[in-house]
C-alpha cells in the first residue's frame, strides 16, 4: 500500500531538513576558511599595502563572510544546532590574537603622528568594547 | 583521524556524502588559494578603451590616437590609417593578448596587425631642434633674492637652490636695490627647475610645471621612472609652498619637461620639452644640467623593437584576438608600451580594444617577485629600498 501524501510529505520534509545538516557543517567549514583567509589577506595588505586590495575588493569579500554568517545563523536556528562555548587550546588562541591585533595595529599606525596614536588606539579598544559587549554577553 | 569539528550533527545515512562533500569543497578552496596566490605573483594587467564611453573612468588605455597626433575618441579608423595607444605596467611580461570588439556596423578587416613597443613613454616623443644653450632670461641678484626679468616684471627665486637649479651663479648680475624700484616686483615665486625631484616630509615630488608638483606613490614607481635617489633635493615648506600639489603618481608617466635622457647606443644626450625629446648639444648648459640630474638611461635600437601579430577571428565573429610574446622586449629600458594597430585595409568602427600582458610561471620572475616584496617591506618600515 503506496504511503499517505501526509507520510510523503514528512518524509521530504526529513530528506530535506536532513541535507540541511549537511549544508550547514559545509557552510560551517567553509566560513571557518574563508575568514582565516580574510585573516591572512588583511595581515598581508597591512604590511604591504595595496597587495592584496589591488586585485580583490576586500569589501565585497567582507560583505560574502556577513552574508555566510547570518545564513549559517539562520541554519543553526532552524536546525536547532548549538556549539559549546569554549574549545581545546582556547587561551593560547585568545593570546596569539590579541598578538596579531596589536601587531596589525602598530604596523598600521607607523605612519600616523605621534599626537594621533592615543586617540586610534582608545577609539579602536572603545569599538572593540562595545562589540564584545553587544555579541559576547550572555544573555540572563 | 581527521578532523571533522563541524560534521557531528549530520545524520548517519548522510555521513559518506557529506565526507565525499567536505573533501570536495577543501579541493576547490584550495585550488581558489592557489590560483590566487600565482596571479599575484604573476600577475596578468588588463588594459582597455570603450569607445562607446570614451570618458568612462575605467579605460585604462592611455591617450588613443591617429597617426597624426588627434584623440580618437569614437573608435572610428579609416583606412590606411593607425591607431595608437599607451599603457604603463611594471613587470617582467612574456606575452601581450589584445583584442578588438567590432561595432555592428563595422568592416570586417581581411589583415590587421598589432605591433607593440617597449621604453619610456617620454621616448617615444619625436625628436624636436637640438639644444645647446641656456633658455633666454635675464637675470639679477639682488642682496641674496635671486630675480628673473619678464615683460618688464621681477619674478623673485624662493631661494638660491631654487636658483641654482635653473642656472649658474655666472648668469645672474648682482644689482643693488634701486632694481627693485625699477621694477615691479610680482608675488608670484619662481621654484625649482621643472623636471627636478624634490623631497618633502617622507615624500618625493617630480616638479611637473612652474606652478605644480607631484607626489611619486612609491620607491618602486620612482626606480621603475629611471630615477636616482640622489638626484632628490630636499626642500623647506616655503619652497614646497610655491607650487600646488598635484594627482599622485600610481603608475608611470610620460616624464615632465626638463628630463634628460642618455641614449646608451651613441652616447648622446635628449631632454625633453614640449612633447618632443631635443637632442642636447656638448655646451655649458649640458654640463650644468648633467650636475643638477643624473640622466635616465634609454635605448634608441630597444626603443625600435617591435612584438608583433596578425589579428584573427573565427568566422563569423566580430571579435578579433592576437597574441604575441614579449620576450625580446624583457630587457629593455622603461616600462611604457605603446601600441599600434597597423595596416587597417578597411574603415573600422572599434566598440572597445583591450590588451592583456601576463607574465610566465618561471624562477626569474619569481625571484623579481620577492625582490619587490622585499623592498616594499623595507619601504613600509622606512628602509632604504635595495635596487
Amino acid at each position: 500500500m503506496p504511503p499517505s501524501p501526509k507520510k510523503m510529505s514528512r518524509k521530504i520534509f526529513l530528506f530535506k531538513r536532513d541535507l540541511l545538516f549537511v549544508y550547514h557543517a559545509l557552510l560551517s567549514e567553509f566560513l571557518l576558511w574563508a575568514f582565516l583567509g580574510f585573516l591572512a589577506l588583511m595581515t598581508f595588505d597591512t604590511i604591504v599595502p595595496n597587495l592584496v586590495s589591488i586585485k580583490m575588493v576586500m569589501t565585497l569579500y567582507f560583505l560574502v563572510l556577513t552574508a555566510g554568517t547570518i545564513v549559517l545563523v539562520f541554519l543553526s536556528r532552524f536546525l536547532d544546532i548549538s556549539y559549546e562555548r569554549g574549545f581545546p587550546l582556547q587561551k593560547t588562541f585568545l593570546a596569539a590574537s590579541y598578538l596579531w591585533l596589536g601587531a596589525v595595529m602598530v604596523i598600521s599606525l607607523l605612519r600616523f603622528p605621534n599626537w594621533s596614536l592615543p586617540l586610534f588606539i582608545f577609539g579602536f579598544a572603545g569599538v572593540l568594547f562595545l562589540f564584545s559587549r553587544v555579541f559576547l554577553t550572555r544573555k540572563n | 583521524m581527521v578532523w571533522q569539528p563541524f560534521g557531528k550533527h549530520v545524520p548517519a545515512a548522510y555521513q559518506t556524502s557529506y565526507r565525499v562533500a567536505r573533501i570536495l569543497l577543501e579541493l576547490l578552496l584550495l585550488a581558489i588559494a592557489i590560483h590566487y596566490i600565482l596571479s599575484v605573483i604573476y600577475p596578468t594587467l588588463s588594459f582597455s578603451f570603450d569607445f562607446r564611453a570614451p570618458n568612462s573612468l575605467k579605460n585604462n588605455l592611455d591617450e588613443p590616437r591617429l597617426a597624426d597626433g588627434s584623440p580618437l575618441l569614437n573608435g572610428k579608423v579609416a583606412a590606411g590609417n593607425v591607431l595608437f595607444a599607451d599603457l604603463s605596467a611594471f613587470g617582467n611580461f612574456s606575452q601581450a593578448e589584445a583584442e578588438i570588439d567590432l561595432a555592428e556596423n563595422s568592416d570586417l578587416p581581411k589583415e590587421l596587425t598589432l605591433s607593440l613597443r617597449r621604453s619610456y613613454r617620454s621616448f617615444f616623443y619625436p625628436t624636436g631642434e637640438p639644444v645647446k644653450t641656456f633658455p633666454q632670461a635675464v637675470l639679477y641678484r639682488v642682496s641674496d633674492t635671486y630675480y628673473e626679468l619678464r615683460e618688464n616684471i621681477l619674478y623673485p627665486f624662493v631661494s638660491a637652490e631654487a636658483f641654482h637649479s635653473r642656472y649658474p651663479e655666472s648668469l645672474a648680475q648682482t644689482s643693488s636695490d634701486s632694481l627693485l624700484q625699477k621694477y615691479p616686483v610680482s608675488d608670484q615665486w619662481l621654484g625649482y627647475r621643472v623636471g627636478s625631484l624634490l623631497g618633502f616630509a617622507d615624500g618625493v615630488f617630480i616638479v611637473t610645471s612652474e606652478t605644480e608638483v607631484r607626489p611619486i606613490a612609491s620607491a618602486s614607481i620612482f626606480l621603475a621612472l629611471g630615477y636616482d635617489f640622489k638626484d632628490v633635493k630636499p626642500v623647506s615648506e616655503e619652497e614646497m609652498g610655491v607650487y600646488k600639489r598635484g594627482r599622485i603618481i600610481l603608475r608611470s608617466i610620460a616624464h615632465p619637461d626638463g628630463t634628460i635622457l642618455l641614449s646608451k647606443d651613441d652616447g648622446s644626450y635628449l631632454i625633453i620639452e614640449n612633447k618632443e625629446k631635443r637632442p642636447l648639444l656638448p655646451s655649458a648648459y649640458r654640463d650644468f644640467l648633467l650636475q643638477e640630474m643624473t640622466p635616465i638611461v634609454v635605448s634608441e635600437g630597444e626603443g625600435n623593437e617591435r612584438a608583433e601579430c596578425a589579428f584573427e577571428s573565427p568566422a563569423g565573429s566580430r571579435k578579433l584576438t592576437c597574441r604575441t610574446p614579449l620576450v625580446a622586449m624583457a630587457d629593455n629600458f622603461g616600462d611604457d608600451y605603446e601600441l599600434q594597430i597597423k595596416n587597417i585595409d578597411r574603415p573600422l568602427s572599434i566598440d572597445v580594444l583591450s590588451l592583456s600582458l601576463s607574465e610566465s610561471k618561471n624562477k626569474e620572475n619569481l625571484f623579481s617577485f620577492l625582490i619587490d616584496l622585499r623592498n616594499r617591506i623595507y619601504s613600509r618600515f622606512n628602509y632604504a629600498p635595495q635596487p
